[in-house]
């Protein structure tokens, strides 16, 4: 039993025009297992975003089904879903716009510990957020600042700091590093990694770049037009079949 | 980065503060009657006695612009809030209903928009008589286009803003959402929006009272004071200054606090709420 598992999803959208559909997804079937991680690689309106939506819980599919631990996630209900909720968290493309504009960085620490840590005290709560500052690679000063003051890269520590806070089985992260500078994305993708190898999370790590996914996943699945068109090994372009996957890896 | 000073926060401010001091003073007292007609009095530049001078009636110009400013920000209060109140509970119908309904709501709104006010002041004058309520109906139904729209788009904005879709991925509840999320931007530009149409309101209400659709003599408005005075603007042209810079000194005082506030609340946000 997988710890996550998509079988056949599909998604599609009402949207404007002549075809008034839109499939997003098409009969999508991928599966993680716990301590892996996988990479999900394709061109921009691949289906990529929608998959990780799905895959979370934040989006329902039209058809298939999302099981968590074996468990559809359509049927959890009250302690349940919260659990599942919790265990599996987003890291996104835009760290900025993933936060409350008008929160400082504290409160955007402090809020997912007040919404699913109750039993904790303020106190306790703070010396979370603080010791998580520190892990993340950011001093402490930083909390008292909006998220308008601090830079790409110092945002998407923060927002790997929420998301460490509680303690998640699952991180998917969506095209986490893209909007950053070159030497930005060595230091967190060096942080993600190291953060994999202390909480033993597993890994859903969507990207367009072949280079990224082949040095962070154990093995990946390639996606055009809402399928998957192949599954690849840990070294990509060694087990790639299909002309697809070749140009990907080539032109990327 | 934390902009330092607001000018035109501060002199909207001043501005508008200045002139709502002379309407609240001017409820609680006035040195003279504002409407107590003294024909001897008539055409009288400033003095110590008449600060603003006398009107064609000998009427003291202080104490009516005073009755005047109290009026014209109190109707205009109550018309925008009204009119907010309604656009605001419009505009969330219409982000949040079914497309059919929202599309009527909206194409509604649209129609209101192109109708002119002077023609809504004139349909209310005729169902409702001349006077202060019809003009106060019309500004009222005239503003609620522009907040019905701009809450439309930022709730339907605002559902898809990445940092809702984060807080629910970590489990924050709808509550917690709607007020720490989705609110505070809203209000942001609400509060904008709000002073500003103040601004808009007033200038709106003088306008129908010139042309004597609002406030019916002998009480006093900014409008219908600039109405009289062009009588005499030939012979005795002071008669409009009063009434006329009060207008002014409103009207941009209100603007600049509209402005000031919008740069003062928006700042924080960095993703182009």
């Amino acid at each position: 039993m997988s710890l996550l598992e998509a079988v056949r999803v599909g998604r599609v959208f009402p949207i404007d025009g002549p075809q008034k559909r839109f499939e997003a997804l098409k009969d999508v079937s991928i599966h993680l297992e716990a301590g892996e991680s996988v990479g999900v690689l394709g061109e921009s309106g691949s289906g990529k975003s929608t998959l990780a939506a799905i895959f979370g819980g934040l989006d329902r599919p039209t058809s298939g089904q999302v099981l968590y631990k074996g468990r559809d996630i359509a049927t959890l209900k009250g302690g349940d879903w919260k659990c599942f909720r919790q265990s599996v968290q987003y890291i996104f493309q835009d760290p900025k716009a993933a936060m409350n504009p008008y929160f400082t960085l504290r409160q955007v620490l402090m809020e997912p510990l007040k919404v699913n840590r109750k039993e904790l005290s303020k106190a306790q709560m703070v010396e979370l957020v603080e010791d998580m500052t520190a892990r993340v690679g950011l001093p402490t000063s930083i909390l008292s600042r909006h998220p308008d003051e601090v830079s790409g890269g110092q945002a998407q520590r923060i927002i790997t700091a929420r998301v460490l806070l509680l303690e998640p089985e699952v991180i998917i992260a969506d095209e986490c590093v893209s909007a950053l500078d070159l030497s930005i994305q060595a230091q967190i993708i060096n942080l993600l990694r190291r953060i994999r190898s202390a909480t033993g999370a597993s890994f859903l790590f969507i990207s367009h770049d072949a280079d990224l996914v082949r040095y962070f996943c154990d093995r990946s699945y390639v996606m055009l037009h809402g399928r998957i068109v192949e599954e690849l090994g840990q070294d990509l372009s060694a087990s790639a079949k299909s002309e697809y996957t070749r140009m990907l890896l080539g032109g990327l | 980065m934390r902009r330092r000073g607001n000018p035109s926060l501060f002199i909207g401010l001043i501005l508008t503060l200045l002139v709502a001091s002379l309407g609240i003073i001017g409820v609680l007292h006035s040195p003279y009657d504002p409407e107590a007609m003294n024909l001897m009095q008539r055409f009288n530049g400033p003095s110590l006695e008449h600060p603003f001078g006398t009107d064609h009636f000998g009427r003291d110009m202080l104490s009516r612009v005073m009755m005047a400013s109290g009026t014209a920000l109190s109707s205009a209060l109550v018309s925008v809030t009204l009119g907010a109140l309604a656009g605001i509970a419009l505009g969330t119908l219409a982000a949040l209903a079914p497309r059919w309904l929202s599309t009527l709501v909206m194409r509604l709104v649209d129609a209101l928009m192109a109708f002119p006010t002077i023609l809504l002041a004139l349909m209310a004058a005729a169902i409702f008589g001349r006077g202060l309520l019809p003009s106060v109906l019309a500004v009222c139904i005239s503003m609620v286009p522009s907040f019905s729209r701009l809450t439309q788009a930022m709730v339907m904005e605002g559902r898809e803003r990445l940092s809702i879709k984060a807080a629910r991925a970590y489990g924050a509840p709808a509550w917690r959402i709607v007020i720490f999320h989705m609110f505070p931007p809203v209000l942001t530009r609400l509060v904008t929006q709000f002073t500003s149409a103040i601004g808009g309101a007033v200038l709106l209400e003088s306008s129908l009272s010139f042309l004597g659709l609002g406030v019916q003599p002998p009480s006093a408005s900014l409008g219908m004071m600039l109405s009289e005075a062009r009588a005499y603007l030939l012979t005795y042209p002071w008669q409009v200054l009063p009434s006329g810079i009060t207008l002014l000194v409103l009207v941009l005082g209100l603007n600049l606090l509209g402005d000031g506030l919008g740069s003062l609340l928006t700042r924080r946000s960095a993703d182009g709420l």
